[in-house]
């Protein structure tokens, strides 16, 4: 199970959550998305190669049944309603998780329905241009540990050693901001939903 | 040089890195591939793609939730 890289990610980003006191959403969300994941390769007993997917037709991506392939007049409406009420909500409150939960849960449920073709679909990459990407996230893992480390302590942020959450947290602090926060994780959201 | 100068040239050499990457991925015969293709293998396949919008969930969680 641990040899898919994605599973020992999401286990190892959870593992992560858990030692730097984060609440209990944050790593579970990994942690449970890893043993699903886990659960699924065992039940079928197939390598994740055979698990390729179609780009299917062209302009939908993968998109499936819970998101509408295209974005309508209506769509990008319920988007504003949505970034304008969800910034409004209080940070640390269930309304604010739920307002998170619903589109990712539709995400997440997305990714899991699409359908599977012949891994010879799948574009080839050069693994010494992906190794440099890869790197390239290791790097920015590690900054933001030492960062994490040279708090005063793992639960308090520190102004002197800032992590991207204490960076982006006068950003996020006012109405407006947490609305723009929210659409761009909405677009985000989108974006890779169409992939 | 203040530590927190430091901390935040650091994060902002790694974004300038990625841009490098980015521009390099465009370069005719390059071997490096773009984001997106990086992105788009990645999720050909149900275990990735499913790890990526699991990440996309996290970010939302982690910044907007709390």
């Amino acid at each position: 199970m641990l040899r898919d890289p994605v599973i020992a990610i999401l286990l190892l980003a959870g593992v992560a959550e858990v030692l730097a006191g984060d609440p209990l959403v944050d790593w579970l969300v990994l942690v449970l998305t890893a043993a699903a994941l886990g659960w699924d390769r065992i039940r079928r007993r197939r390598p994740p190669d055979g698990e390729a997917v179609a780009v299917a037709r062209a302009g939908q991506g993968w998109v499936g049944r819970l998101v509408p392939a295209r974005l309508s007049p209506a769509l990008v409406v319920g988007g504003l309603v949505y970034v304008t009420v969800a910034g409004r909500l209080d940070p640390f409150s269930w309304p604010a998780l739920v307002a998170v939960a619903a589109p990712g849960l539709v995400g997440v449920s997305s990714a899991w329905q699409a359908r599977s073709t012949p891994p010879a679909q799948a574009a080839p990459i050069h693994a010494g241009g992906a190794a440099a990407w890869a790197a390239l996230f290791v790097v920015l893992a590690l900054w933001e540990l030492s960062a994490l480390l040279l708090q005063p302590s793992i639960t308090m942020g520190s102004p002197l050693h800032p992590t991207i959450s204490v960076l982006l947290d006068p950003a996020l602090g006012s109405q407006l901001g947490r609305s723009v926060g929210f659409a761009v994780w909405l677009a985000l959201g989108w974006l890779l939903v169409r992939r | 040089m203040s530590s927190r100068a430091v901390t935040i040239a650091g994060y902002l050499l790694i974004v300038g890195c990625g841009v490098a990457l980015e521009l390099a991925s465009r370069r005719p015969g390059s071997p490096i591939p773009s984001f997106g293709a990086l992105l788009g293998r990645v999720m050909s396949t149900r275990s990735g793609r499913v790890g990526v919008m699991t990440g996309w969930l996290w970010l939302g969680v982690h910044f907007l939730a709390r």
